[in-house]
């Protein structure tokens, strides 16, 4: 499964455009890091790539097919989604909201089948989740809670995977996980998009980075490619040098 | 781990379903216990017996069958259909403002529709193409306009919960002081408008259940298949629509729903306060968040709460009627006032 973005331009209203002439292609077993600094545009970019907001001009597909002519349910069993964060005050177990991934798998009574328990199972298993499995969601920390959104999205079992800054409530140890899983993720044949702010660790972690700025893109490629201290100069406005190893260290120079 | 992880869903399942055999058992001896009381108690084997011939197609029409099967009957199934129907509007409502505290009374939409019916009451007698089936479809259109007003005020503020609450109080006003004038102007038609709007059932009749028992029942079928996407929606629109909820459709339907079933529950019996806040509510602390357990559960709760209401109702200061709306109200403001207590702090009233 293949999701492109070809062209496109999208405003909230008739205001300035959020998105200019954006084209992106997100492959089958490679992961991109979107790097931009806020308000560059990479929600309103995953949000255009999943279907939600319809760019004014240009398209976003799925292998070929145009992804308005979808139902929200198709798909979301194409692209799963995990989000920043979602509210706190949601009636349901740690289990429970992992199932609701399976939504989309479901006929119209909603029965669930015997294999979504396993499927639900082994999503909170491949995150460490469950120990707390049965706890409110409400009730687990905001790292654990992040760990629930990645098993829902898991369970859901699509093709594509979109992250919207999944690190924001991460320590550094989960945030390493995080990376681990989306690069496992991405060796099993996933297409992954994942708009993050961290720079330095992610890029290790990536095949290819894109940089945004002001809702265009600035540069994209291999990520140390991309990652040259002019495009970070140019996008960020700081002067940093940073160069990564091949034994997965790296070294930053702030200037 | 795995095995209490299944075990857990089991015994919540499990004890829905528990829950569900309860209420339907509660319900049939509520039911039992309505056809027996009045004016007349008629005792339980006679009641049996009497329904069965009935159900034979042998009704012997003396004064016996006329008040069991004429008089009372009707009026429990309509009390069973009409609360069953402001329980599960109330539940859709919780659902569409995200809002536990929401029903269509406390969001004004029983008032929205209790000015629509009394505007047709009122021009009834002045223009003679409006007849008394007009009632409720003034009363829907009343309902679904106060649903849409709040709805889309309450989403536009940032705090979508006291939003709401207080987009819903202020048409609430509005509503009352509107029906406060049609009945200043009402006359010598007075006295029937101000019954009506207390809430009760007694007026009602087969012609009545008939209106309303497929409102009913399609509001909860309707219900029942949304149950799996209405608990996708407890996260928030905008990963519901992430996880494959077609969001706006969902609203719409439910908009729709919550203003048919309260309008044509209110056009038929005036404003019953309460149930559609109370029943879902305290359903949800025993059953949980899963709809697909939480909305029959609902639908029943409803129906037993309303059948138990009437029946004391007519019952208690007989042969004075009291009016359902007020008895309700009595039971439901205080239990209210101990959710708010409860929850109102940490679910976004505060």
């Amino acid at each position: 499964m293949t999701l492109q973005a070809e062209n496109i331009t999208f405003s909230y209203r008739h205001r300035q455009p959020v998105l200019q002439e954006i084209t992106l292609d997100i492959r089958p077993g490679t992961a991109t890091a979107l790097f931009g600094p806020n308000g560059s545009g990479k929600s309103t970019l995953l949000r255009c790539m999943n279907g939600i907001l319809q760019p004014q001009l240009g398209r976003v597909k799925i292998n070929g097919g145009e992804i308005h002519s979808m139902g929200r349910r198709e798909t979301a069993r194409q692209i799963a989604v995990v989000p920043q964060d979602c509210p706190a005050d949601v009636p349901l177990t740690a289990s429970e909201m992992v199932m609701l991934g399976r939504y989309a798998h479901w006929d119209m009574w909603g029965q669930e089948m015997p294999e979504d328990q396993t499927i639900v199972r082994e999503s909170l298993a491949r995150l460490n989740a469950t120990a707390f499995a049965d706890r409110p969601f409400g009730c687990i920390s905001g790292g654990e809670r992040q760990r629930v959104l990645l098993a829902r999205a898991l369970a859901q079992q699509a093709p594509i995977m979109l992250f919207d800054e999944p690190n924001t409530h991460l320590d550094i140890s989960h945030q390493i996980e995080l990376y681990r899983l989306v690069r496992e993720l991405a060796d099993e044949g996933k297409a992954i998009l994942m708009a993050c702010h961290d720079i330095f660790i992610t890029p290790m972690f990536v095949d290819n980075a894109v940089l945004m700025r002001s809702g265009g893109i600035h540069a994209a490629g291999p990520a140390a490619e991309v990652l040259t201290p002019e495009n970070v100069k140019a996008v960020f406005g700081a002067s940093i040098e940073i160069s990564w190893r091949k034994d997965f260290s790296f070294s930053a120079i702030f200037t | 781990m795995h095995e209490s992880n299944v075990e857990r869903r089991m015994t919540s399942a499990s004890r829905a379903k528990w829950l569900i055999g309860l209420l339907l058992t509660a319900t049939l001896i509520a039911v039992l216990i309505s056809l027996m009381s009045g004016s007349v108690t008629i005792p339980p084997p006679k009641v049996l017996e009497r329904c069965l011939t009935a159900l034979k197609g042998q009704a012997s029409n003396d004064a016996t069958d006329r008040i069991l099967l004429g008089t009372r009957l009707p009026r429990i199934i309509l009390a069973a259909t009409v609360g069953s129907a402001l329980a599960t509007a109330g539940l859709a409502a919780q659902t569409l403002f995200r809002n536990p505290l929401a029903s269509p009374y406390i969001v004004g939409v029983s008032g929205g529709s209790a000015v629509g019916a009394v505007a047709a009451m009122l021009l009834m007698s002045k223009v003679a193409a409006i007849t008394f089936a007009a009632v409720p479809v003034f009363s829907v259109v009343g309902g679904l306009t106060v649903t849409s007003i709040v709805f889309f005020l309450g989403r536009r503020g940032h705090n979508v919960g006291s939003g709401l609450l207080l987009a819903g109080i202020a048409i609430g006003a509005l509503c009352s002081s509107v029906t406060a004038a049609a009945l200043y102007l009402a006359g010598e038609r007075l006295q029937i408008l101000v019954f009506w709007l207390m809430g009760g059932l007694w007026r009602a009749n087969w012609q009545e259940t008939l209106w309303m028992a497929p409102v009913s029942a399609a509001g909860l079928v309707a219900l029942i298949m949304l149950a799996p996407a209405m608990n996708v929606a407890l996260v928030g629109d905008r990963s519901a629509q992430d996880l494959g909820v077609n969001i706006s459709r969902l609203q719409k339907l439910l908009l729709i729903l919550i203003g048919v079933e309260t309008a044509m529950a209110v056009s038929l019996t005036g404003v019953i306060g309460f149930v559609g806040l109370i029943v879902p509510h305290l359903l949800r602390l025993i059953v949980g968040a899963d709809h697909r357990w939480l909305v029959p559960a609902t639908a029943l709760g409803g129906a037993l709460l309303l059948i138990v209401a009437d029946t004391l109702a007519r019952t208690l200061a007989a042969p004075v009627e009291i009016p359902v709306g007020i008895l309700t109200a009595v039971v439901g403001a205080p239990a209210f006032l101990w959710l708010l207590q409860r929850r109102g702090v940490r679910e976004g009233l505060s």
